[in-house]
């Protein structure tokens, strides 16, 4: 496995190369240390659009001229948006690849932000956001989220809330991004069939007169501690009833990190590390064990990701038609109780460990999801990670594992929601999210 | 550019004693393996009242085999990080998986044990078909399955496989028993019908024998089944269906007619004509209009679902109640554009450009090997197809295209469904 190659610009523009010289192809990435938290009520919601804008034209490549340009060299290109950061990536025929670097240098840079294209982007988005509102999970997932963050901007969902949607202005996009899109600010990663000095000699060109810009305000707002368990009851219609538990969990750098990622993976399997991620199915795991093999359930999830603030350890579960939903929390809570009464087993330790080997080497064949790793660390943590996750993750002690589960499944640290159907119409004014990423497509 | 990783001498083919064809790639890049296996069998089977019959055996052959229960099955796969899965649908059933090259043998074991030892445990059959009825109900609820749904039903007759999904209704998967499930097992689970693909880190010959070893002795009696899919009754009129369901904000909508099977001739000028269409960058000219233009939509996509059969070809869109008007009339103008000119020398080119220069991009994983190889095999399209490939492509015309759209598209022959907060008119 080749090194990743770090170089830092005078601007302040950080550079991450990896050569991948195995497929005639290579991916270009550049990383926004922005997202939805750094967003106030009022413009939530604003980092993803700001990124649709992206796409709208700047004076040298108009609307709809980025897409034509990486067609026609067979490529594809897209972006996304999650609480933490905002990223665009191009993959191309390596020989082409010269193509993204124009596309970003300059976007980076000359976005327009026509009003007219503001205008008619505002719907799209909105027709984004009740796409998801067709899911039932969706309203809970957005409801347990809120009520678990009184302060902090994990309160909301990337997509924003709607009536912010429906307000926000051209001016505040604008100066979102001209406040965030600074190469102080970014992170180019690019994985792939090229020469590294070669490649870094093409970024300077291209990106090395950008000027640095004023640093972006520092997003310092702390979550004061959970001091009571918090409830969310829903009612609307829907299929069945839907169980979520939030539990307030370290971010990427602290030393719970590890230990709580195997807390999850004992609890759920280890999940999916590339950008579409299907990871281990976990139906040996305590969970499934637990909740669909008792028939008490036909779903259940254990999700917890690297975040640059503390985030949220979810369990998620879809109650068997007839099942009581108390039931569903009963099973579930007895199943957190058992990790943090009773160390795990060796054997489950092992599991994890080779799952996440295993997860490791699915999740980076590809350029693209390598390109998406190396900068999804740094941005929360720091690439250095994608050499030393196992080892790290194998430094991991079956008292680690219970000491974490001590520490966060308390009930004074969850957020407990229930969604329980109505027949009839849905109540006016619920709010309605699963922390989805939020791309262009 | 380097060569391709799918040419006659990259690959390997065989076909074993027992009919069974094996195809190899050998890939040293990633310590992964990725298996595709395909068989000609599936949903076209079940009648209407055993509808269903084809995806439920067959997902209920993990719940227990000869070897292991479906919980020792679990751990095996959780302990090894090993994935497997199969499931049936209207035309193949398919059967897949992944592992480190190290546990490949293990894997071998594992899937032959699935794929000719089933033994239809009662009672893990049963927790296993209480779920899937849970995740009917949970269907019901969702706008994008219930506009699919009544889609194919109103595209296609009843008695005709498409007019279902293959995983079939309520009602009969409540009275399937397992008796109709180990027949359905016995009958269409041939070797002679079945392709496996194998790409990874793994020298071919060695594969091979491996999967001599494991499969081998797995056995046809008398001819395969016929296979077919008949096509759907030319349509005569629009046929709109309204299925509304609470507590929703957005409509889901599909409008179309049905489409080609992939041997039609064809299948390329509709394939580049609906790429420039529905699809191209952030969805074709559907995109630029609806979603860009309007502003009326999140997705606006076009499909064509060539397969064994003819499936739709059909526009799918998410769309606010009140906008459905507007965004039906710029879809059918978008239509009835494509039918009376022909697209733009610009537009074909730079599409022919995106197919032909894209090729790389799906081919660098062991996933998007596997994937093609499978399709490439259940066509019959020969190994030296993505060395045709490009010529294929660059080969079609303008004049083509405007045929073939004047041929399969229809704007006063369609079959439109909508799902969601509508008031059932």
């Amino acid at each position: 496995m080749t090194e990743i190659l770090e170089s830092n610009l005078e601007n302040g523009l950080k550079v991450l190369l990896k050569p991948v010289r195995t497929s005639p192809v290579a991916t270009f990435w550049v990383w926004y240390r922005v997202g939805s938290r750094n967003e106030v009520p009022g413009i939530t919601g604003i980092s993803h659009w700001v990124e649709h804008m992206m796409f709208k034209g700047t004076p040298t490549l108009k609307k709809g001229e980025i897409m034509h340009l990486i067609n026609r060299n067979g490529g594809v290109d897209n972006a996304f948006t999650f609480t933490d950061y905002t990223a665009y990536y191009e993959t191309l025929p390596s020989d082409r690849i010269d193509l993204a670097l124009r596309i970003e240098a300059d976007r980076m840079v000359n976005a327009l932000f026509d009003p007219d294209e503001v205008a008619s982007e505002r719907t799209v988005i909105i027709s984004e956001r009740e796409g998801s509102e067709n899911e039932p999970r969706f309203w809970l997932g957005e409801d347990v989220q809120a009520a678990a963050y009184k302060v902090h901007p994990y309160h909301h969902d990337t997509i924003g809330w709607k009536q912010d949607l429906q307000m926000m202005t051209r001016d505040q996009l604008y100066q979102h991004y001209k406040t965030y899109y600074v190469p102080n600010n970014a992170v180019i990663v690019a994985a792939g069939d090229f020469d590294a000095d070669e490649m870094l000699k093409k970024i300077k060109e291209k990106f090395g007169a950008i000027p640095r810009g004023a640093a972006p305000p520092a997003m310092q707002t702390v979550e004061p501690p959970q001091e009571a368990e918090r409830r969310v009851l829903m009612r609307r219609p829907g299929p069945t009833q839907y169980f979520h538990a939030a539990y307030h969990a370290p971010n990427a750098t602290d030393p719970d990190f590890f230990p709580m990622f195997v807390l999850a993976a004992v609890l759920d399997g280890v999940g999916g590390m590339s950008v579409s991620g299907h990871g281990s199915p976990g139906r040996s795991a305590r969970l499934y064990r637990a909740l669909i093999e008792t028939e008490l359930a036909t779903g259940v999830d254990c999700s917890f990701r690297e975040t640059l603030d503390p985030g949220t350890m979810d369990i998620t579960a879809t109650a068997r038609p007839g099942v009581p939903i108390k039931k569903i929390e009963r099973a579930i809570f007895a199943e957190l109780e058992k990790i943090a009464a009773k160390r795990i087993t060796d054997e489950e330790l092992e599991t994890v460990f080779k799952q996440a080997k295993v997860q490791f080497v699915y999740a980076t064949d590809g350029v693209m999801n390598v390109g998406y790793i190396m900068g999804q660390m740094e941005i929360v943590a720091s690439y250095k990670n994608y050499a030393t996750f196992l080892a790290d993750l194998e430094r991991v002690t079956k008292a680690d594992v219970q000491r974490v589960a001590q520490k966060y499944f308390a009930e004074t640290n969850r957020t407990v929601g229930w969604f329980i159907p109505t027949e009839g119409a849905p109540r006016k004014n619920a709010k309605g999210a699963q922390r989805a990423k939020r791309g262009v497509r | 550019m380097t060569t391709l990783p799918i040419t006659p001498e990259a690959i390997t083919r065989v076909t074993l004693a027992n009919g069974l064809t094996i195809l190899v790639k050998d890939n040293p890049n990633n310590a992964s393996v990725t298996m595709r296996g395909r068989m000609r069998a599936g949903g076209l089977y079940d009648s209407e009242k055993t509808l269903g019959l084809a995806s439920l055996a067959t997902a209920a052959m993990i719940r227990g085999t000869r070897k292991r229960t479906f919980q020792k099955l679990n751990a095996e796969l959780d302990s090894t990080g090993m994935s497997f899965g199969i499931g049936a649908g209207m035309e193949t059933i398919g059967f897949s998986g992944k592992c480190l090259v190290e546990d490949f043998d293990r894997w071998l074991d594992l899937a032959s044990d699935v794929i000719l030892h089933p033994t239809f445990p009662r009672v893990e059959v049963e927790k296993m078909r209480a779920e899937i009825l849970a995740d009917f109900k949970e269907a019901e609820d969702d706008t994008g399955h219930v506009m699919r749904r009544e889609f194919r039903a109103l595209l296609y007759p009843k008695g005709h496989p498409y007019h279902h999904f293959s995983d079939g209704k309520p009602e009969t998967v409540k009275r399937l028993t397992l008796a109709q499930m180990q027949d359905f097992h016995a009958r269409y689970f041939r070797p002679d019908i079945t392709t496996l693909v194998v790409v990874g880190d793994l020298r071919a010959n060695a594969a091979i024998e491996k999967i001599e070893r494991a499969l081998g002795k797995w056995k046809a009696k008398g001819a395969p089944p016929a296979h077919h899919i008949p096509d759907a009754p030319p349509r005569t009129h629009i046929a709109r269906r309204e299925s509304p369901l609470a507590g929703k904000t957005q409509v889901d909508l599909a409008i179309g007619y049905p489409g080609i099977r992939r041997n039609n001739p064809d299948y390329y000028a509709l394939g580049v004509g609906d790429l420039i269409f529905g699809r191209l960058g952030l969805y074709g000219r559907l995109g630029a209009n609806v979603r860009d233009k309007m502003g009326l939509a999140y997705y606006v996509y076009s499909n064509v679902e060539a397969t064994l059969g003819a499936g739709p070809w059909a526009v799918y869109a998410g769309v606010n109640p009140k906008n459905i008007a507007r965004a039906l009339d710029g879809i059918l103008s978008e239509i009835k554009l494509l039918k009376s000119e022909p697209v733009t020398q610009d537009e074909l080119s730079e599409a022919q450009e995106f197919m032909t220069g894209s090729l790389a991009l799906g081919l660098e994983t062991n996933d998007g090997v596997a994937g093609m190889l499978s399709a490439i095999e259940l066509h019959g399209l020969g190994l030296d197809y993505l060395q045709r490939y490009p010529q294929i492509i660059r080969g079609v015309t303008r004049e083509q295209i405007l045929a073939a759209a004047q041929k399969y598209a229809q704007v006063d022959n369609y079959a439109l469904s909508l799902a969601g907060p509508l008031d059932g008119k």
